[in-house]
């Protein structure tokens, strides 16, 4: 069973690992709506989805947060991807399957999926 | 609007504390077969709010789409009806400039409790929050209990930035251990 102690041994790993880390996704930016609308709609599944995608792709500079209500509940679960290339892009009705695929194409391949998007979703 | 598990309403509530400006958010999770209780309290030191004109207010904050107002867009109403509705009670105090304190009381063994479900994903959740804030989770199941604490991750880091996938991933771990090691899906 886990305890406090392994902390101490992932901080080793994480400090031998450091000078391989892949920034080249520092200006990159998940956040998705985590509002009681969000939540409601299926939004903490899709946070962790991106969570571990990010990480399985060791994306170490992508960051993944949580933000608000954007006045569009029902769309939720929305997610909003900052990228250099695309600037800002919002995504509706997410699922965790949704935001695999938009890692792997949008912040890994460029190509924002079309079909997510809201102004896809009218 | 409902939500499935109380998980979910406690990242309602915490999420309400972050935006409160909170700086410590405390969860704690007491199930005891002696009383028949499964109670649920989250205290902040955030900013707090005149309780009286909460409703107005959080509606208007959590949910400004209109149509989702009218079917609910209140969290801290559904987790006061999850509980009222097993036979429970339901707590709120706060006060400008005290912080909030939020306690929910369930019947333990009601048939229409919704179960406790994943307070790893919960507390995962509220550390990718943007902000430096300490969150400990306690949980506790008749004599057994563990307990996390933000501020001993970063104590062990130092200055050194402590939200990366490997520690969310080890505090996934730890609590889903530990909670399946006091449970053996007899409470929650």
């Amino acid at each position: 069973m886990k305890t406090l102690a392994d902390l101490q041994a992932i901080k080793e790993n994480l400090q031998s690992q450091m000078d391989l880390r892949n920034e080249s996704h520092a200006d990159t930016k998940i956040a998705v709506g985590m509002a009681t609308c969000g939540i409601a709609a299926g939004a903490r599944p899709v946070v962790t989805a991106f969570s571990d995608s990010v990480q399985e792709h060791k994306l170490h500079g992508v960051s993944v947060t949580l933000m608000g209500c954007i006045g569009l509940c029902s769309q939720e679960p929305i997610a909003e991807i900052t990228t250099p290339k695309d600037g800002k892009v919002i995504y509706v009705k997410m699922t965790p399957e949704k935001a695999k695929r938009v890692v792997e194409e949008h912040i890994i391949g460029g190509n924002v999926v079309k079909e997510y998007t809201i102004d896809n979703n009218k | 609007m409902k939500f499935e598990e109380l998980s979910l309403n406690i990242l309602d509530v915490a999420l309400n504390s972050v935006r409160a400006g909170a700086l410590l958010i405390e969860i704690s999770v007491t199930a005891s077969t002696e009383s028949n209780r499964l109670v649920i309290e989250i205290k902040d030191n955030g900013v707090g709010f005149d309780v009286n004109r909460y409703e107005k207010e959080t509606a208007e904050r959590l949910c400004r789409d209109s149509a989702q107002e009218k079917s609910g867009g209140n969290g801290l109403r559904l987790f006061k009806e999850s509980a009222e509705k097993t036979g429970g009670s339901f707590e709120l105090v706060s006060e400008k400039g005290s912080g909030t304190y939020v306690k929910a009381e369930y019947i333990l063994n009601s048939p229409i409790r919704a179960p406790l479900g994943d307070m790893a994903e919960t507390f995962a959740a509220l550390t990718l929050c943007e902000g430096d804030r300490d969150i400990v989770y306690t949980c506790n199941a008749d004599a057994k209990g563990f307990s996390l604490n933000t501020a001993q991750i970063k104590e062990l880091y130092g200055d050194a930035p402590w939200k990366n996938y490997e520690i969310i991933k080890f505090i996934k771990e730890f609590i889903k251990e530990n909670t399946d090691n006091i449970n053996k899906n007899r409470f929650f």
